[in-house]
């Protein structure tokens, strides 16, 4: 060690120095305590031994300044006490000394102090290189968080989560990660799928257990597959890429607001609950079927539920974290029922609030042993609430495309624009309105503006009006139908204009009046006029969705 | 969790006792591995009348025992499940794999 010695009696320096100097240390002599202090600071010694008579600054004042500068980092210093004073030796003590001796200094019980002082720095040293590859290990772990946060955020479509008929609350135990996920989409028809999943474990590990069937339930659930095709693709999935004790307790639920339908798939969750406005319990959906990633392909046979609504009601699902009793002997029940006359006593506008207050109390007196997963459904057969105004909403965004004979035989074209419209954000809400907008502009200005057909008489087109129009299109030689989309945000509300027309084709002389009253017919809310050798539509993306009408 | 084992004619019987958690996965490895081993030793019960707390890493641990007893072709039975520990193995309707009393 290099020991600096603060000793300000020639003889005594000499002795004390040479008794260091001959235990195998390195010495470093300052005849006072300004100079110790100086010495300190610029040398950093491993030990200090401090004399407490000096001059300028003498060995109590040094010490405390010392140990001071020293800070955080530990060094040892030895009091050099004249007498065996009790004051002085407490007050160095109090200043910060770790040990003292009383003078004249003894060669051997410098050399037992300096001995025992070793192996306490030894320790401490050690004690410095384990903390400092702990914070290298929780660095690297938060880093490794991060990206893996990052991952799943792109792997979920956050923005379907915004659906108007969707509530949730999501509380990790610990920091940032919470091993529930929940997932949201809608078909093509419109109805909107719900999944909850709770890996066995919480936080990272736990969440990295269910990226693999995430990819799934978007992709079928953007096919509009039912649930029992969606839930045999996820075990499949998860058969396949995990060990069977990584299984993930699954809830989907699919909500079909027009049909007032509701189905549940229900894996290894509490039970799911339908419930009047008024509290009232109307359907419990018990798990009637083992988690996901548990039961071999050809035994996983999925139990849907379904239940027909006829008043407006609130589905609740949660995960497991939030029923558990932890570390506490009980019935089991008691938490469940705790949580289900909870929310029969509230309405339904404020279960969300004291259901966020109930986990964050959880959290805070240290019951929660686990994640914790909340998600409230709206089933309402009132029209929906409005949707807000999408944060990145594109200003000027435009589409203009045209479609000559040949590209109009080979081309779905409303199929092409709903696709080209996905990328609108919100557009997943308006996929069935738009989709029966799309149809019926283009269907109208084709046949009217283009194949010189009659606007037929009643709502709906018959098959013998298909195979007119498809008889005509085949015959077709040369015109184009040229479509062109474009936003415009006006008065706060999102609108996308829609503008088709036929060109260098024959139009019919009835006019175009026939075909807006068919526009009107199949989508409420929307506003339609004739534009040039066609029609144009303004839809609002951000205003209540319109309803596309039965028979459309 | 502590675990105590009692062999009989063929049949062994693994008490379970305590918390039934992450933390209890090298203690049920051992006590199960030999016996699954041995050719004294035709089923194995699980006895868990006295665990007092089970989660989901606990029910994997019970997987993870069935796919080594049917590789040892040894049945495994649950025994004694009550309480908490009922309404656990209910709602992961375990009983369609496992013999549960």
């Amino acid at each position: 060690m290099q020991i600096l010695i603060a000793e300000d009696d020639p003889a005594s320096q000499t002795l004390v120095a040479a008794l260091v100097r001959k235990l195998g240390h390195q010495v470093l002599l300052v005849p006072d305590g300004e100079q110790a202090v100086y010495a300190f600071e610029t040398q950093r010694p491993d030990l200090v031994l401090m004399d407490g008579q000096m001059p300028l600054m003498d060995g109590l004042a040094a010490t405390r300044r010392i140990r001071e500068l020293s800070g955080e980092h530990w060094t040892p210093i030895l009091f050099i006490a004249a007498e065996h004073d009790r004051d002085v030796i407490v007050r160095a003590f109090e200043a910060g000394a770790d040990d003292y001796m009383v003078k004249p200094v003894h060669p051997s019980i410098l050399r037992a102090k300096l001995d025992a002082i070793a192996r306490v720095h030894a320790l401490y040293v050690e004690g410095e290189a384990q903390k400092a590859r702990l914070q290298h290990h929780h660095h690297a772990a938060e880093e490794e968080g991060r990206i893996a946060l990052h991952l799943m955020q792109k792997l979920v479509n956050a923005e379907q989560l915004d659906d108007p008929l969707l509530q949730t609350i999501v509380v990790p135990l610990h920091s940032t990660f919470s091993g529930d996920l929940v997932a949201a989409a809608r078909t093509p028809g419109g109805a909107l799928h719900v999944m909850l999943a709770d890996a066995v474990g919480h936080g990272l590990a736990a969440a990295l257990n269910v990226l693999p069937i995430v990819p799934n339930f978007y992709a079928m659930t953007g096919r509009g597959f039912d649930l029992d095709m969606i839930a045999i693709e996820l075990n499949r999935t998860l058969r396949h890429n995990m060990p069977v004790d990584r299984f993930v307790a699954t809830t989907l639920i699919a909500v079909d607001v027009a049909a007032r339908r509701i189905q549940v798939w229900n894996g290894g969750d509490p039970p799911v609950l339908l419930l009047a406005h008024d509290g009232a319990v109307l359907a419990r959906f018990d798990s009637k079927n083992m988690a996901i990633g548990i039961m071999p392909e050809t035994a996983f046979e999925p139990l849907v539920e379904v239940f027909e609504y006829a008043v407006g009601c609130q589905l609740f699902a949660c995960s497991d974290g939030v029923i558990e009793d932890y570390g506490r002997v009980s019935d089991g029940v008691g938490r469940q029922q705790g949580v289900e006359h909870m929310l029969a006593e509230t309405p339904p506008a404020l279960r969300l609030k004291r259901l966020r207050s109930a986990l964050a109390a959880r959290t805070s007196d240290g019951s929660a042993g686990d994640d914790m997963t909340v998600v409230l459904i709206d089933c309402d057969p009132l029209p929906p609430v409005a949707l807000p105004l999408p944060s990145r909403a594109p200003e000027g965004w435009r589409f203009e495309a045209s479609f000559d004979a040949d590209n109009l035989r080979a081309i779905d074209v409303p199929a092409m624009l709903i696709e080209v419209l996905s990328v609108l954000p919100g557009a997943c809400f308006h996929r069935r309105p738009l989709g029966v907008l799309m149809a019926e502009l283009f269907s109208q200005v084709l046949d009217h503006g283009l194949l010189a057909l009659p606007v037929p008489s009643g709502k709906t087109v018959s098959a013998a009006q298909h195979s007119v129009r498809a008889a005509a299109l085949a015959q077709l030689a040369q015109g184009a139908v040229a479509v062109c989309l474009n936003t415009q945000q006006r008065t706060g509300v999102l609108r996308l204009e829609c503008s088709f027309r036929a060109v260098g084709g024959d139009p019919a002389d009835a006019g175009w009046d026939g075909c807006l009253e068919r526009v009107l017919a199949c989508c409420a809310g929307v506003e339609v006029g004739v534009h040039g050798d066609g029609l144009r539509a303004t839809y609002a993306l951000t205003a209540p969705l319109p309803r596309a009408l039965p028979g459309a | 969790m502590q675990t105590s084992t009692t062999v009989t004619n063929g049949k062994a019987v693994v008490r379970l006792q305590g918390r039934f958690d992450f933390s209890a996965h090298r203690e049920l490895r051992d006590a199960c591995g030999a016996l699954l081993a041995s050719a004294e030793v035709r089923e194995l019960d699980l006895d868990l009348g006295g665990v007092d707390y089970i989660d989901s890493s606990a029910l994997g641990m019970l997987l993870l025992l069935k796919e080594r007893a049917d590789t040892a072709k040894k049945p495994v039975a649950l025994q004694n499940c009550t309480g908490t520990v009922r309404q656990v193995l209910e709602i992961a309707n375990f009983g369609k794999i496992f013999s549960i009393t």
